[in-house]
C-alpha cells in the first residue's frame, strides 16, 4: 500500500498522511518508525497516533458475519489484508503472531479471485455487525437539576421535551431529578406521578440503592441470551426505564410539572444541590436493571455541588468556591472529598486518585474568578467490574448576571458587566457599584474580584475584594467520556442547540453516537503499547504486546469508551522494543491493529477493526526519510496531549518546562545548525510549524489556569482530549481570517499585527467564534453605511463573517459562544487574549508604526520565543 | 388446687341460674341466689380449708385460731358443718356443690392472708407514701389477724348511710363485735341475725340474704385469684401487699353475709344529693378555698377571682398549715389542672388580655403573672407580689389610682385583676427563636398495609377527610382555618404526597430510606386546604386505588412519627399527626417491634416490663416531637397485639389521644371511629404548649402527672394540649404555711393557637390553710383524689410491682381515714368505721381503682388493653376518672318519656339490676345495654322495632332510629352521656345471659369482680380492719 512513501518525496508524504487518515481515521507521529528502541527514544516525539475509531465512512458498508479471529489466546487478531493466506491450504498466518490457522468452513470458498472483504487492501478498515447476546435497547437518562431560576428551568424542561421526539422511539429513558433532594421518578403510573426520594447528603451502596428502588436481581438475566422481545413480565426496570414511545406523554408531562427544588434557599446561602448522589442513584439505577449494558446518563446541572458526596463547596455563599489558587495552596476545604467522592460515589475508576487539576497562577498571585461560570460536568461512569459501562452527557448552565474582570498581567483591569444575553458595557463607577450591591443583595451572588493599579473606576476601592464568586465547580475528570456543555443559561441558544446536537443524525440517518465501546489494540511484535490519552478507561488487558513504561493510561491494551462519536479520537502511544543489535530487515513493516467493539444506535453490536503498517526504518542510516514522514500536526496535539494529561497531576511550570525541553530536544535533533549559532538555525519543511504549535499551546487555556476558572479549565481540557486533530489543532492555535476590501477573505497569521482598523477578523478558537470590526469597520458601522444603497458593498462585507460564522456555528459540537465585537469593546479581549502579541505596549512605540494592535500583556511573542528557542538549540551547553 | 378450683367451678356459667331470680325486684330472692353458691362453698370448703390451713400457717397461726376462736366456727361451718350450718347462714336453697369445691378454700386462706396484709403493711411501705402507719392489730398478735376481718365484718354490716360525718358508725348498732376485733367473728357465726338487728337500724331486712349474697358474687370470681394468692400471700405473711387481692375475698366471704350493701355508702346517693343540693345553681368563685359542687353536678361557674373548677380542682380546698400535718393526714395535696377544659355556652370564654410589645406584666422576682392576688401599695404605684410578697413598681402605663379600699379603680375593667382565668398575648420574647409561630399543620398519616385496604379502613378514612377538612379548627373571627395540612401514607416505606395548589394531579413521593428518615418536599406538602382542595380530594380519591393490589404487610412506625416531626420541623410549625395504624410495627427499620406480650410476668415483678416501652426509640422520639412542638394522635385498629406501651408513648407524651379499636370492623365499628376522628379534628387545642406552676411560698409543686414530658423538675411541656387533657399537680410542703394568706397557685400556659398567635393562659385558685385536721378533711374533693391516685398509680407501676402500688393504695386509705378518726371523730366511736363526709365514697372509688384492670393482671385481659387504660387515666380529668372507675348505669325501662332529665343512676352492683328491666351502663369508653331476660315486649319493640327478647341481635353497635318517645329520648340520653367525652362509647347490647354478659358484668363496680377485686362491702370491712389496726 505503501510502498512508494519510502522514496516518495515530501508532498507525497502529505498525500500519504491525508488517505490514511481518510481510510482508516489514523494519523501517526511518525510513517516511517525508527527501528530500535534507542533511535526511537532519541526522536523525542513518541510514536504514536491518534485513532479515530468511529470515523465516519460512507464507502464502508459493513458486512454481516463474524471477524475470523487468530487461534491463539494471547493474540485473537483479526484476519486482515496484511496476513499471508495459503488460499490452497486454506491456511492464514497472523501477521502479529504469525500462528498459522485453518480458515473456518464457511470460507471454504476463497481463493485469489474470490477473497473476502477482509482480505482486500482496500478494507484495512472493515466494520461487521454481530449477532453476539441479546440486543438491548439504548438507554438514556436524564438527571437533572432542579435549583435553577424559574426562566432557566423553563428552558431546560422545553429542550428535555423536544429532546423526547429526537430519541429513537425504542430507547429506554429515565428521569432523575435532584435538589436538595433526589428524586427517581416512576414513568409507568397512571395517575398521581410517583417518585422515590433519596436524600441528598447519604452516600449509599449500589445494593442499597437497588433495595430501595425496589430492584431486586433480576432472575431472568441477560446472559441467557433470550431476545428482549419474548413476552415476559415487563421488568422490574419498567418502573423507571420506558421506552420512548409508550411514556412519551407521560414524561412531557412529568416534564412540564417539574418545580424548582422546593426547598427555601435563605440569604447568603446557595441552593443545595445533591449532584453526587444523583449520579450515584443513577449508576445505581442502571446496574441493578441493565447490568453489562451501555447507556448515557446525561445530567443538567445548575451549579456546584453543595452537600453529600462531591460537594465542592459548602452552602455558605461567603464560602467562595475554590479557585485554582486555592486548589494549588491545598486549602479547597472539600476538595479531597469531592475527588474521592468521584471516584466513590460515581465510581469511576481512574488512575489518578487525588487531584484532577492542579495550575499554577501566572505569576503566581493574582487570582481572578470569573463569576457566573458553570460547568456542565461529564463525566463517564464506569463500574469498576469493566463491563458496565455508562456515559454521562451534560448541559450546565447558569444563567444570570455576569460579572467578569478582564485582566490582563500588570495592566490595567477592565471591569465589565454582562447580561446573560452577552452585550458588553462599561461601567460607570456608579453603575458598576450598584450591580455589585445588586448581585449582592438580591441575586445572593458574591463575586471576586481582584484589585488593580489602573482601573477604571479607580473609586471603587471596594473592588479589592468584593466577597464572593458565583462560579460553580464541578471537577471534570480529565478523561470524561460524555459531552460537556458549558453555558451560562440553559436558556441560551448555545445550550438548546448543543443538546439537541447531541442527538444529530449522521447521514445514514443514525444517531452519531455509540454506546459502551471497547477498543482492542494489538501490535506487532517489535512494538509496544505504552498508553492511551482520551476519553477513555483501563480495562487492565494486560498482554505480550503492553509496555512497561507508561505514558497516558497504560498498562493494558484495551480501553473502555463508555460514549463514542464519529470524531472522538484517543491518543494512542507506543514503544518501539526492537533492540538495537537484532536489526528488521529492509523493508519489513510494523503493524497494529484496532478492533473497536460498540453498540451501534441502531442496538447492533458492531466491530470495526482497523489495521494499519508501516515501514521500519534505521534512523542511522536512514534519518532523512524518518524526518520526512513526521506528521507535525499530529505530533503537535500528541504532545500536546500529553502536556494535558500531566498537568492534570503536576504543577503547571513543570508541565511547560517538559514541554519546553521537549522542543529544544526536537530542535537540537532535527534542525540543521551550526553550533552556537542560532542564526544558522534551520528547520526543515516537515518541522517548520511545530515550534509555532508549542508556542500557542503554552499559552492556552488547557496548559494555563490564569484568568480561568477551575471550571473552565476542566471544560476545555476534556474537550481538548477527545476531539480529532483539525479541532484539536483549532484550538491550540485558533484560526484568524480576515474580511477586507482589499481582497477576499484570508487566512491570517494569528498575530496582533493581524489587528487591522479596516479588517474584520474571524477567529475559530473551537470554543468561541470571535467576529472582530477594525476600528474603522466599526465606525462605518456606526455610521449607517451598511444600509445605504451606494455603500451596498459594505454590507457584504460585514455579512460575509457572519455567514461563515454561521456556518461553523452549524456543524460545531459543542456548539460554540459567539462573539460579535469591535475595536475596544469589552469582548475584544477573546481575540486579544489569542492572537500572538508581536506588538504590545512594550515595543509599540519603538517601531512607531500604525500597523496592528498592541496588546497589552507581559507575554512574549513568538518572535522572542523562537528566538530563545534558536538560542538554546544551537547552544553547546544544554 | 386453686387452680383446679377456678377451673372446675366456671364461675359465671353456674352463677347464672341463680341470677335468674334477679328476676324478682326482691331484694331477698336475689340473696337467695347468692344463697347457692354460698352453700356451694360450704360444701367444699372443708376439703380445701384443710389443705389451705397449712399452707397459710405461715400466716397460719392466724387461720387455725380463727377457727377456733372466732371464725373458727363459720369456717367449720362452712367446711365441715355445712349441712348444719349453712342452713343458718345461707338461708338460700344449697345448690350443687361444683362450685364449692372452689369457693372454701378461699375463705380460709383468705383469712390467714389478711392478718398477714396487716402487719406487712407496715413494713414494706414504699417511696411516696408513708410507712409509717404501722398498727398493731388490736386483737391478738398472730392469731387475730383472721380475726380481724371477722370482726369487722361485723361492724360494718351494721353501717347504715350515717348521714354525714359517721358514715358507717357500727358503733352502737353492732356494739358486739367491736369489744375484741378477735371475737368479732365469732360472734358473727352464732350471732349474725342479731348482731344485724341490733346494729343495722332500718335496712337490713334481708339480712341472710344479703350476707350471702355478697358472699356468693366474689366467691365465683374470686376464687380463682386468693387460689393464686394464696400460697404466695402465705409466704409474704407480713406484707401487705398480698393482702389487697387476697384480702377483701377472704373477708367478703364471711363478712358481706353480714353487711347491707344499702347501708353502706352510696355514691349515687353523694351525686344525687350535691346535685340535689347545687345543680343548676350559680356557682360564683370569690371566695378563697371555698369547695365547689362535684362534678357530676351541673352548674354555672362565675368567675371572680379564682379559676373555675372545670380548669382547677383540688383534692383539698384547705391545706394543712405544716408539712407535719400534711404528713398526718396522709391526704395529697394536688390539684387537676385541666388548662383547656371545654366551658358550656352559657358561661363566658376567657378573656384576652393584651399590653402590646411590653407583654404581660410579671412580679420580677418569680416572675409571676399580673393576677388577682397582687396587692397594690402606695397609691397604686407599687404592688407587691401574692406569691413571693416581691415588691414591684407597676408599669406607667399600667398605672391606676387605689380607690377607698385599697383596690384599684379599674378593678372590674380588668380581666388580670379580677378574674381567676384570662390569656396574655404573648410577644415574640415568648416565641421560638423570637420569631412569631406559623399556624399549626396536622398531618394524616394513613397505614395502607394489606389489611388496612383489605378491610376498607383506608378508604373510610379517604372518604370521610374529603368532608371533614372542611371542620378545622379556626378562630371564631376567621373564615377558614389557618390550619395547613399534609398527606402521607405508608407500609414498609413512606410516600409522602405534594398536594400543591397549581399541581394538576399529586404527586407522590416515596422515601425509602427509612433508617434515617426525612422529609423529601417542603413546598407543596403542607398546604391550605382551601386553595388545594381540588388535588387533595383528587389524592383521597386516589388513595385506596393506588394501593388496591398492595401486599405489602408489614409496617413501620416510628420512622413514620419521625417523617411528621421532621416535616413540622423544617415548616417550623407546631402541629398534630394523625396516626392511623393497625398493626405491629416488624419491618425493619428503627423502632422495629417484637411481641413481648408475656402472661408469664403477670404478677412477678417483671409485670411492670409490660407498661414500659421497648428500647430507647421511642423516648428519644418523644423528647424530639416535644421539642419541635409535634403532637401525635394515634389511632389504632390491632387485631393483635401491637405493644401499646411502646407505641402509645410519643402519643403520651406529646399530649395526643390513642384510641383503639380492636378487631375493627368496618360495619360495626366506623361510626365511632369517626365520631372520635371528627371530634379530635374539631378540637379546640393550644400547640407547643409549656405549663408552669407557681405556688406562694411554704409550698411547691413538686410532681406532675399527666399526657406531658417533663425536661426539668419545673416546666411542664406539652406538644399540644386540648380541652381533655388534664395535668395533675401534687404540691409538698417547704416551710409553714400562712393561714391569711392562704395558698396561691397561678397556672400559666404558653401556647400557640390553632391561628398561630401565641398566648398565655393564666389559672389562678386560692387555697385555705389550717391548723385544724378537722377543716381540711371537711374541704377535700374525693373525686379529685381519685384522680390523682389513679395517676400516681399508674405512673408507679412502671417502676414498682403491682402488688406494691396497690397496697400503698389500700394502705393510704386506710392512714387517711384513720387519722380522722382518731383526730376528728367522736372518741366514742372506737370500733367504727367513720368515714369523713367528703370521703364518703372513698373506699368505694379506692376499690374500683383497685381491680381496674391497670392493677390488676389476668391473662384474660389483654396487656395491650391494661397499657391503654393506663395511658387514657394519665391524661384524664376529674370528671372523666369519676366515671371511669364509677361507671354510670342508669336504669331506662323506667323512662319518665316526658321529662327532660337524665334518669337518676343506680349503684354498679348486680342486685340493682332487674330482670324485667333495661340498664344503660357508661364508664367514658364503653357503653352498655342491657337487657333483662324479661324485659317488657313493648319496651323491646319501641327500641328495636322487633316483637322479643329473642330477636334482638347484639351485633348492632347503634340503636334503630324509631318514631316513638322513648326511643327518641333514649337517644337522647346517649347524646347526652356522649358529649363532652374525649372517646366516642361504642354500644355493646347485652342480654341477660348470654355470653357478653361477662363483659359487663366487669364494670358493675361494687361487686366481686370476675377478674380478681373486692366488693365493695370486702373491701369496706378490709380498709376497717386497717383503720383500726392503725389505731390500736
Amino acid at each position: 500500500m505503501s510502498f512508494q512513501s519510502f522514496c516518495s518525496p515530501m508532498a507525497t508524504y502529505l498525500e500519504f498522511i491525508q488517505q490514511n487518515e481518510e481510510r482508516d481515521g489514523v494519523r501517526f507521529s511518525w510513517n516511517v518508525w525508527p527501528s530500535s528502541r534507542l533511535e526511537a527514544t532519541r526522536m523525542v516525539v513518541p510514536l504514536a497516533c491518534l485513532l479515530t475509531p468511529l470515523k465516519e465512512r460512507l464507502d464502508l458498508p459493513p458486512v454481516q458475519y463474524e471477524p475470523v479471529l487468530c487461534s491463539r489466546p494471547t493474540c485473537k487478531a483479526v484476519l486482515n489484508p496484511l496476513c499471508q493466506v495459503d488460499y490452497r491450504a486454506k491456511l492464514w498466518a497472523c501477521n502479529f503472531c504469525f500462528q498459522r490457522n485453518q480458515f473456518p468452513p464457511a470460507y471454504a470458498g476463497i481463493s485469489e479471485v474470490n477473497q473476502p472483504a477482509e482480505l482486500m487492501p482496500q478494507f484495512s478498515t472493515i466494520e461487521y455487525i454481530v449477532q453476539r447476546g441479546p440486543q438491548t435497547p439504548l438507554i438514556f437518562l436524564y438527571v437533572v437539576d432542579t435549583c435553577l431560576e424559574e426562566e432557566d428551568l423553563q428552558a431546560l424542561k422545553e429542550s428535555l421535551q423536544m429532546s423526547l421526539s429526537l430519541l429513537p422511539a425504542s430507547a429506554l429513558v429515565g428521569l432523575i431529578t435532584f435538589g436538595r433532594m433526589v428524586q427517581v421518578h416512576e414513568l409507568s403510573c397512571e395517575g398521581i406521578s410517583k417518585s422515590y426520594v433519596f436524600r441528598g447528603t447519604k452516600d449509599l451502596t449500589a445494593k442499597q440503592i437497588q433495595d430501595m428502588l425496589g430492584l431486586s436481581r433480576p432472575a431472568i438475566s441477560m446472559q441467557q441470551g433470550r431476545p428482549l422481545q419474548t413476552p415476559e413480565q415487563p421488568p422490574i426496570s419498567s418502573r423507571f426505564l420506558q421506552p420512548v414511545h409508550k411514556i412519551d406523554m407521560n414524561l412531557t408531562d412529568l416534564l412540564g410539572e417539574l418545580q424548582r427544588d422546593p426547598w427555601p434557599v435563605t440569604q447568603g446561602k446557595r441552593p443545595l444541590r445533591s449532584t453526587g448522589v444523583a449520579l450515584s442513584i443513577a449508576v445505581g439505577l442502571l446496574e441493578g436493571t441493565f447490568p453489562n449494558t451501555g447507556a448515557r446518563i446525561m445530567l443538567f446541572t445548575g451549579g456546584p455541588p453543595t452537600q453529600g458526596p462531591g460537594m465542592v463547596v459548602g452552602d455558605e455563599l461567603k464560602t467562595p468556591i475554590r479557585s485554582w489558587h486555592d486548589i494549588e495552596k491545598d486549602n479547597a476545604r472539600f476538595m479531597k472529598k469531592a475527588t474521592k467522592v468521584g471516584a466513590s460515589a460515581c465510581r469511576v475508576c481512574l488512575k489518578a486518585k487525588t487531584e484532577y487539576c492542579v495550575g499554577t497562577l501566572h505569576g503566581g498571585e493574582r487570582t481572578v474568578h470569573k463569576a457566573l461560570y458553570i460547568a456542565m460536568l461529564t463525566a463517564a461512569l464506569c463500574p469498576s467490574p469493566v463491563n458496565i459501562s455508562y456515559s454521562i452527557n451534560v448541559g450546565t448552565v447558569c444563567p444570570d448576571i455576569r460579572m467578569v474582570v478582564l485582566e490582563t498581567p500588570s495592566l490595567p483591569c477592565v471591569i465589565n458587566c454582562e447580561n446573560g444575553q452577552g452585550k458588553g458595557k462599561r461601567l460607570s463607577p456608579s453603575y458598576f457599584s450598584s450591580v455589585v450591591l445588586y448581585l449582592l443583595r438580591e441575586k445572593s451572588i458574591s463575586v471576586l474580584f481582584l484589585r488593580s493599579q489602573r482601573m477604571t473606576c479607580r473609586d471603587v476601592s471596594f473592588v479589592l475584594l468584593v466577597p464572593g464568586c458565583f462560579s460553580s465547580l464541578v471537577y471534570c475528570f480529565f478523561f470524561p467520556r460524555g459531552h460537556m456543555v458549558m453555558g451560562d443559561s440553559f436558556n441560551t441558544s448555545l445550550f438548546k442547540q448543543t443538546f439537541q446536537r447531541v442527538f444529530n443524525k449522521g447521514y445514514n440517518g443514525e444517531f452519531r453516537m455509540a454506546f459502551g465501546a471497547n477498543l482492542d489494540v494489538k501490535t506487532s511484535r517489535e512494538l509496544k503499547i505504552a498508553g492511551a490519552i482520551g476519553p477513555c478507561i483501563s480495562l487492565n488487558a494486560k498482554g505480550p504486546c503492553v509496555s512497561e513504561n507508561e505514558l497516558g493510561i497504560g498498562g493494558t491494551s484495551q480501553w473502555k469508551i463508555c460514549s463514542l462519536d464519529p470524531s472522538t479520537t484517543l491518543a494512542i502511544y507506543f514503544e518501539v522494543v526492537n533492540q538495537h543489535n537484532a536489526p528488521i530487515p529492509q523493508g519489513s513493516r510494523g503493524a497494529v491493529q484496532f478492533v473497536t467493539q460498540y453498540q451501534h444506535s441502531s442496538t447492533e453490536k458492531r466491530i470495526r477493526v482497523t489495521t494499519i503498517a508501516r515501514n521500519w526504518a534505521d534512523a542511522q542510516t536512514q534519518l532523512q526519510h524518518i524526518e520526512a514522514a513526521f506528521d507535525q500536526e499530529a505530533a503537535a496535539v500528541l504532545m500536546a496531549r500529553l502536556g494535558v494529561y500531566r498537568a492534570e497531576s503536576e504543577e503547571g511550570p513543570d508541565v511547560l518546562r517538559w514541554l519546553d525541553r521537549q522542543l529544544i530536544r526536537l530542535c537540537q535533533k532535527f534542525g540543521q545548525y551550526n553550533k552556537d549559532d542560532p542564526n544558522s538555525f534551520r528547520l526543515s519543511e516537515s518541522f517548520s510549524l511545530y515550534p509555532q504549535f508549542m508556542f500557542h499551546l503554552r499559552r492556552s487555556p488547557f496548559l494555563q489556569v490564569f484568568n480561568n476558572s477551575p471550571d473552565e479549565s476542566s471544560y476545555y481540557r476534556h474537550h481538548f482530549a477527545r476531539q480529532d486533530l483539525t479541532q484539536s489543532l483549532i484550538m491550540i492555535q485558533p484560526i484568524l481570517y480576515a474580511y477586507s476590501f482589499h481582497g477576499p477573505p484570508e487566512p491570517v497569521l494569528l498575530d496582533s499585527s493581524s489587528i487591522l482598523p479596516d479588517r474584520i477578523l474571524l477567529m475559530d478558537t473551537f470554543f468561541q467564534i470571535v467576529i472582530y470590526l477594525g476600528e474603522t469597520i466599526a465606525q462605518w458601522q456606526k455610521a449607517g453605511y451598511q444600509d445605504m444603497p451606494e455603500y451596498e458593498n459594505f454590507k457584504h462585507l460585514l455579512q460575509a463573517p457572519l455567514d461563515d460564522g454561521q456556518e461553523i456555528l452549524q456543524t460545531r459540537f459543542p456548539m460554540p459562544r459567539y462573539i460579535h465585537t469591535e475595536h475596544g469593546g469589552s469582548q475584544a479581549r477573546f481575540l486579544l487574549s489569542k492572537v500572538n502579541p508581536s506588538q504590545t505596549h512594550n515595543n509599540l512605540y519603538a517601531w512607531g508604526q500604525e500597523s496592528g494592535a498592541p496588546i497589552l500583556t507581559d507575554d512574549v511573542s513568538l518572535q522572542v520565543f523562537m528566538d530563545h528557542l534558536k538560542k538554546l538549540a544551537v547552544s553547546s551547553a544544554s | 388446687m386453686s387452680q383446679q378450683g377456678y377451673v372446675a367451678a366456671p364461675p359465671y356459667s353456674q352463677s347464672q341460674p341463680g341470677i335468674g331470680g334477679f328476676g324478682s325486684p326482691n331484694s331477698s330472692l336475689h340473696y337467695g341466689h347468692y344463697g347457692d353458691p354460698n352453700s356451694s362453698y360450704s360444701a367444699p370448703q372443708p376439703g380445701v380449708s384443710k389443705s389451705t390451713v397449712p399452707f397459710g400457717s405461715s400466716a397460719p397461726v392466724g387461720p387455725p385460731p380463727p377457727g377456733a376462736h372466732q371464725f373458727s366456727q363459720p369456717s367449720f361451718q362452712n367446711g365441715p358443718g355445712t349441712p348444719g350450718q349453712q342452713p343458718h347462714r345461707f338461708q338460700g336453697p344449697p345448690p350443687p356443690g361444683n362450685t364449692g369445691a372452689s369457693y372454701p378454700p378461699y375463705s380460709p386462706q383468705s383469712q390467714p392472708a389478711f392478718p398477714n396484709a396487716a402487719p406487712a403493711s407496715s413494713t414494706a411501705q414504699l417511696a411516696d407514701q408513708l410507712n409509717s402507719m404501722q398498727i398493731n392489730n388490736y386483737g391478738p398478735g398472730p392469731t387475730p389477724s383472721p380475726g380481724h376481718p371477722a370482726s369487722f365484718q361485723s361492724p360494718r354490716l351494721p353501717p347504715p348511710p350515717t348521714q354525714q360525718q359517721m358514715v358507717l358508725p357500727p358503733g352502737p348498732q353492732v356494739p358486739p363485735p367491736p369489744p375484741t376485733s378477735v371475737n368479732g367473728l365469732c360472734t358473727q357465726p352464732s350471732l349474725p341475725p342479731v348482731a344485724r338487728q341490733g346494729g343495722i337500724p332500718g335496712p337490713v331486712p334481708p339480712n341472710p340474704n344479703l350476707q350471702q349474697l355478697p358472699g356468693q358474687p366474689p366467691g365465683p370470681g374470686y376464687h380463682p385469684q386468693q387460689a393464686n394468692y394464696g400460697p404466695q400471700m402465705a409466704g409474704s405473711q407480713l406484707s401487705y401487699p398480698g393482702a389487697f387481692p387476697g384480702g377483701p375475698a377472704q373477708l367478703s366471704g364471711p363478712q358481706q353475709k353480714k353487711l347491707d350493701p344499702n347501708s353502706i355508702p352510696s355514691p349515687i346517693q353523694v351525686i344525687e344529693s350535691d346535685k340535689a343540693a347545687r345543680g343548676g345553681q350559680v356557682y360564683a368563685t370569690n371566695t378563697r378555698g371555698q369547695v365547689p359542687p362535684l362534678v357530676t353536678t351541673d352548674c354555672i361557674i362565675q368567675d371572680q377571682g379564682h379559676a373555675s373548677p372545670r380548669y382547677i380542682r383540688c383534692t383539698t380546698y384547705c391545706f394543712p398549715l405544716t408539712s407535719d400535718m400534711a404528713k398526718q393526714t396522709r391526704i395529697p395535696l394536688a390539684a387537676v389542672i385541666q388548662p383547656f377544659a371545654n366551658v358550656p355556652p352559657n358561661e363566658t370564654p376567657l378573656y384576652l388580655v393584651n399590653h402590646g410589645e411590653t407583654g404581660p406584666i410579671r412580679c420580677n422576682r418569680c416572675k409571676a403573672y399580673m393576677c388577682p392576688f397582687m396587692q397594690f401599695i402606695e397609691g397604686g404605684r407599687r404592688y407587691q407580689c401574692g406569691f413571693c410578697n416581691c415588691i414591684n413598681d407597676v408599669p406607667s402605663f399600667f398605672f391606676q389610682h387605689l380607690d377607698h379600699m385599697g383596690r384599684r379603680i379599674d378593678h372590674y375593667e380588668r380581666p388580670e385583676l379580677s378574674l381567676g382565668s384570662y390569656e396574655y398575648v404573648a410577644t415574640l420574647d415568648y416565641c421560638r427563636d423570637k420569631k412569631p409561630p406559623n399556624p399549626p399543620a396536622y398531618i394524616f398519616m394513613i397505614d395502607v398495609s394489606y389489611r388496612n385496604i383489605k378491610s376498607g379502613l383506608v378508604k373510610l378514612i379517604c372518604d370521610e377527610l374529603k368532608t371533614l377538612l372542611d371542620k378545622l379548627p379556626r378562630e371564631e373571627q376567621e373564615e377558614s382555618s389557618a390550619i395547613r395540612v399534609g398527606f402521607v401514607t405508608y407500609n414498609k416505606v413512606l410516600h409522602f404526597f405534594n398536594v400543591k395548589s397549581s399541581l394538576a394531579q399529586p404527586q407522590m413521593m416515596v422515601v425509602t430510606d427509612v433508617s434515617e428518615v426525612f422529609v423529601p418536599l417542603l413546598d407543596g406538602f403542607l398546604v391550605d386546604f382551601e386553595e388545594s382542595r381540588s388535588v387533595i380530594t383528587n389524592l383521597l380519591d386516589q388513595i385506596p386505588e393506588l394501593f388496591a393490589d398492595t401486599n405489602e404487610s408489614e409496617t413501620i412506625f416510628a420512622p413514620v412519627i419521625q417523617a411528621g416531626m421532621e416535616a413540622l420541623k423544617a415548616a417550623e410549625r407546631a402541629g398534630k399527626l394523625f396516626i392511623f395504624h393497625s398493626s405491629l410495627p416488624t419491618a425493619e427499620a428503627p423502632g422495629k417491634l417484637k411481641n413481648r406480650d408475656d402472661k408469664k410476668l403477670l404478677n412477678t415483678d417483671k409485670e411492670k416490663t409490660l407498661f414500659q416501652p421497648q428500647g430507647n426509640c421511642y423516648e428519644a422520639l418523644a423528647r424530639d416531637c416535644v421539642a419541635n412542638g409535634c403532637c401525635v394522635n394515634l389511632f389504632l385498629f390491632p387485631n393483635q397485639y401491637v405493644d401499646v406501651a411502646s407505641v402509645g408513648l410519643v402519643t403520651m407524651y406529646t399530649g395526643g389521644t390513642l384510641y383503639k379499636y380492636n378487631n375493627f370492623q368496618l360495619d360495626g365499628d366506623s361510626p365511632q371511629f369517626l365520631s372520635d376522628l371528627r371530634r379530635d379534628m374539631e378540637k379546640k387545642m393550644g400547640f407547643d404548649a409549656t405549663m408552669r406552676v407557681r405556688t406562694s411560698t411554704g409550698f411547691r409543686a413538686t410532681e406532675f402527672l399527666g399526657a406531658i414530658y417533663m425536661n426539668n423538675t419545673t416546666d411542664v411541656e406539652m406538644a399540644a394540649v386540648d380541652c381533655d387533657k388534664a395535668v395533675t399537680v401534687e404540691f409538698k410542703h417547704d416551710d409553714k404555711l400562712n393561714e391569711d394568706t392562704g395558698a396561691l397557685i397561678q397556672c400559666a400556659l404558653l401556647y400557640t393557637t390553632v391561628s398561630g398567635q401565641r398566648r398565655i393562659r393564666i389559672h389562678n385558685i386560692g387555697l385555705n390553710c389550717s391548723a385544724q385536721l378537722a377543716d381540711v378533711y371537711r374541704t377535700c374533693e374525693t373525686d379529685a383524689l381519685i384522680n390523682f391516685f389513679a395517676k400516681s398509680a399508674f405512673k408507679a407501676i412502671l417502676s414498682q410491682p403491682l402488688k406494691t402500688v396497690r397496697d400503698i393504695l389500700v394502705n393510704q386509705t386506710a392512714h387517711m381515714l384513720a387519722c380522722y378518726k382518731k383526730n376528728c371523730a367522736s372518741p366514742a366511736t372506737v370500733s367504727q368505721l367513720i368515714l369523713p363526709d367528703t370521703m364518703k365514697v372513698l373506699p368505694v372509688y379506692m376499690n374500683c381503682l383497685l381491680k381496674s384492670c391497670v392493677l390488676v393482671g389476668r391473662a384474660e385481659i389483654p396487656t395491650d388493653e391494661r397499657a391503654f387504660h393506663r395511658q387514657l387515666v394519665m391524661a384524664m380529668g376529674v370528671a372523666d376518672t369519676q366515671l371511669f372507675f364509677y361507671p354510670r348505669l342508669l336504669p331506662i325501662h323506667s323512662l319518665d318519656v316526658k321529662s327532660d332529665a337524665v334518669p337518676a343512676a343506680v349503684r354498679c352492683s348486680e342486685e340493682r339490676l332487674s330482670e324485667g328491666g333495661a340498664f344503660l351502663l357508661a364508664n367514658g369508653l364503653s357503653m352498655f345495654l342491657w337487657l333483662g331476660a324479661s324485659v317488657s315486649p313493648e319496651l323491646i319493640q319501641g327500641l328495636f322495632n322487633v316483637p322479643s327478647f329473642a330477636h334482638i341481635s347484639t351485633d348492632a353497635t347503634s340503636l334503630p332510629d324509631l318514631d316513638n318517645p322513648f326511643s327518641k329520648k333514649l337517644k337522647h340520653i346517649l347524646e347526652q352521656l356522649q358529649s363532652q367525652k374525649p372517646h366516642t362509647m361504642k354500644l355493646i347490647i347485652v342480654k341477660q345471659r348470654e355470653q357478653p354478659e361477662m363483659l359487663f358484668r366487669q364494670f358493675l363496680v361494687e361487686d366481686k369482680s370476675i377478674y380478681g377485686g373486692a366488693s365493695y362491702v370486702d373491701f369496706l370491712i378490709c380498709i376497717h380492719k386497717e383503720i383500726s389496726q392503725l389505731l390500736s
